[in-house]
């Protein structure tokens, strides 16, 4: 018994942090979202599937997301196999470079790609000087969401290498062994040890590429202002501008938290025990 | 006709030798141990067989053919991992027809033959379960079902029995020794337990630092052990530091003993004795043609059926291992005196 009060007590830091800094402000988040000069009403929802700017927001981000998971895991996967496979000292270098992109701001992010890629950026001058692109033929790509694309992938990647390696490391290879042992060839090896093994790692890295490009906020604003329609940026130009409608960017937040939510919920259910479907 | 023989064969990683210089022959159908201390060189043998290395030196043939250039996948070798290496995603039943079905098998061949193979270790009504379901033991049966069903030329096996608990050790033992002598399959087997390499082996070969130190049957490796490190890794063992005098004389200390008469140069080497070979000596009875020793007891430990007794004998400590059917053991820090007859003392080398 009282073994079991001190555990509550030891939880209680936790809780509170928890109480304070995350359900407190969602659930205020909500209640505003769901009350109109406190009348219930789910007219603030209701109005992100008949007004375009929102639906189009939401398209965009889901868009957005989906590609940056998707190039995000095609990339980061070889590239990870690389960094493990790699020994000593220069496997050491490899880590530690592969951490500082998360250790930047997102507006550092967006301002190098502008340094880098921009009209006149040096990538883009360069590229005139060798082969007459037009510079802002060029760089207009930047500022729209495949442009984000892009730039996200700079953050993303590293999170996918650093998921993976570590999937790597724990990777029973005497499967594989066994595998070639019984006649296997590298198709079947992929198909039936590889991948089976790996695909937990791969869900949940590419489930965390998605939620982070889902919530992502520096990187867009420095690149292109508030000019691509996405989650994160419609809710700032709610909260900011001079046409203020703090219960619509409420609950905006609310669908991009559930979306965010659903992902990592989801990866829970279905790949947590993978063989027992 | 040899199942398995190595020709010369060594191994580097880097700078140091795994495996130096290593000849080996396995008969068809021979159950051959590979024993030794971690870093022997064993698993790394073993592995140049399997086809995972290839040797820097020498030569490895599987039933008289030169596996130059061949690899695993060609080998057609059965191995068994410590860690059973089933695949998780795959039904029991799966695993077992993993290796027919790389080779195109057609279902009705295959399906009456994994079934065979799982009745042959026990598990027919588990076919469908997931290895995740089963014990340790379990699974490693399965992962031999799995490894023999691609008719191996050889059985490999690594350690399979090191992360069982004793009791299931003890018997999945008899049942691999079981199938191995009914598939009469040409059989390798990696241990670092030397107890279990002579209760199960038609043979054994015990390694040190990438070479084979000796190979011999359990009962020639136990009883005459080719040098001090085999006497020293195999069972229990006093061995003495001293001088072979020639003749069936043995000079340890002061005392000249009567040993075992062996063709071994004159000069330093040790006196193995097995702690079972040494008995009490009342204390009045003569020494007849046995040596005595007189020493304290220091010691005292339970084994069941035995009671080992450490004994001080002018500041050497020589295990002693009674039947505990023995009326009155001796007392701790009981002067007493130990005999051993000339035949239970063997010079050995040194290395």
């Amino acid at each position: 018994m009282e073994r079991r009060s001190g555990t509550w007590l030891l939880l209680l830091p936790l809780a509170a942090v928890l109480g304070l800094f995350l359900l407190w402000p969602l659930a205020l988040v909500l209640w505003e979202s769901l009350f109109i000069e406190g009348r219930f009403s789910l007219d603030n929802y209701l109005s992100l599937f008949v007004r375009k700017l929102y639906r189009e927001s939401l398209t965009t981000s889901l868009v957005l997301s989906a590609s940056t998971a998707v190039l995000g895991t095609a990339v980061g996967l070889p590239l990870s196999y690389f960094v493990h496979t790699t020994r000593g000292r220069a496997k050491n270098i490899l880590l530690a470079l592969t951490a500082v992109p998360l250790t930047l701001s997102g507006l550092v992010v967006g301002f190098a790609f502008i340094v880098l890629l921009g009209t006149s950026g040096f990538i883009t001058i360069i590229l005139r000087e060798l082969f007459g692109i037009n510079p802002l033929e060029f760089s207009a790509f930047l500022f729209t969401w495949r442009g984000l694309v892009i730039a996200y992938l700079y953050f993303l990647i590293p999170r996918m290498i650093l998921t993976m390696t570590a999937a790597w490391s724990n990777a029973n290879w005497s499967l594989v062994e066994a595998a070639v042992s019984l006649g296997a060839g590298p198709v079947t090896v992929l198909r039936k040890v590889l991948f089976p093994m790996l695909a937990p790692a791969i869900l949940a890295g590419s489930s965390l590429l998605f939620a982070v490009s889902m919530g992502a906020f520096g990187t867009a604003f420095a690149l292109t202002g508030t000019a691509v329609k996405i989650l994160p940026l419609v809710i700032y130009t709610h909260v900011s501008e001079l046409s203020a409608d703090i219960a619509k960017a409420d609950a905006l937040a609310i669908v991009l938290t559930l979306v965010t939510t659903g992902v990592i919920l989801a990866y829970e259910k279905f790949f947590t025990s993978p063989s027992s479907r | 006709m040899t199942g398995v023989e190595l020709r010369s064969v060594s191994k580097r990683f880097g700078k140091t030798y795994a495996v130096r210089n290593v000849s080996l022959s396995v008969g068809k159908g021979e159950f051959l141990s590979l024993v030794g201390p971690s870093g022997c060189g064993k698993t790394t043998t073993l592995r140049l067989v399997a086809g995972f290395l290839a040797p820097d030196e020498g030569e490895v043939l599987l039933n008289g053919e030169s596996m130059g250039g061949v690899g695993v996948r060609q080998r057609q070798v059965g191995i068994v991992f410590q860690n059973y290496a089933l695949f998780p995603n795959l039904t029991v039943f799966e695993n077992v027809a993993f290796g027919l079905r790389t080779r195109n098998t057609p279902e009705d061949i295959l399906r009456p033959k994994v079934e065979q193979l799982l009745s042959m270790v026990g598990l027919d009504r588990r076919a469908s379960a997931w290895p995740r379901e089963l014990s340790g033991g379990q699974q490693q049966r399965v992962a031999l079902a799995r490894a023999l069903a691609i008719t191996p030329k050889v059985l490999l096996l690594d350690e399979p029995l090191s992360a069982l608990d004793a009791k299931v050790r003890n018997s999945l033992r008899f049942e691999i020794k079981r199938i191995q002598r009914e598939s009469g399959i040409t059989t390798i087997y990696v241990t670092h337990d030397q107890e279990e390499a002579l209760s199960i082996s038609d043979r054994v070969a015990l390694m040190n630092e990438g070479r084979i130190e000796q190979t011999g049957s359990p009962r020639d490796i136990y009883l005459r052990p080719a040098n001090s490190f085999v006497a020293d890794f195999v069972g229990v063992n006093n061995l003495l530091e001293g001088e072979y005098l020639g003749d069936g004389r043995f000079r340890w200390r002061e005392r000249i003993l009567s040993v075992e008469n062996v063709p071994l140069p004159q000069g330093p080497c040790s006196l193995m004795i097995r702690p079972e070979r040494i008995s009490i000596a009342s204390r009045d009875s003569a020494s007849g043609d046995g040596n005595i020793l007189p020493g304290r007891v220091s010691g005292k430990v339970f084994l069941g059926p035995l009671l080992r007794l450490a004994v001080d004998v002018e500041g050497e400590q020589i295990l002693v291992d009674l039947l505990n059917t023995e009326i009155q053991p001796p007392a701790l820090d009981e002067e007493i005196r130990l005999r051993f007859s000339p035949d239970d003392g063997r010079p050995v080398a040194g290395r």
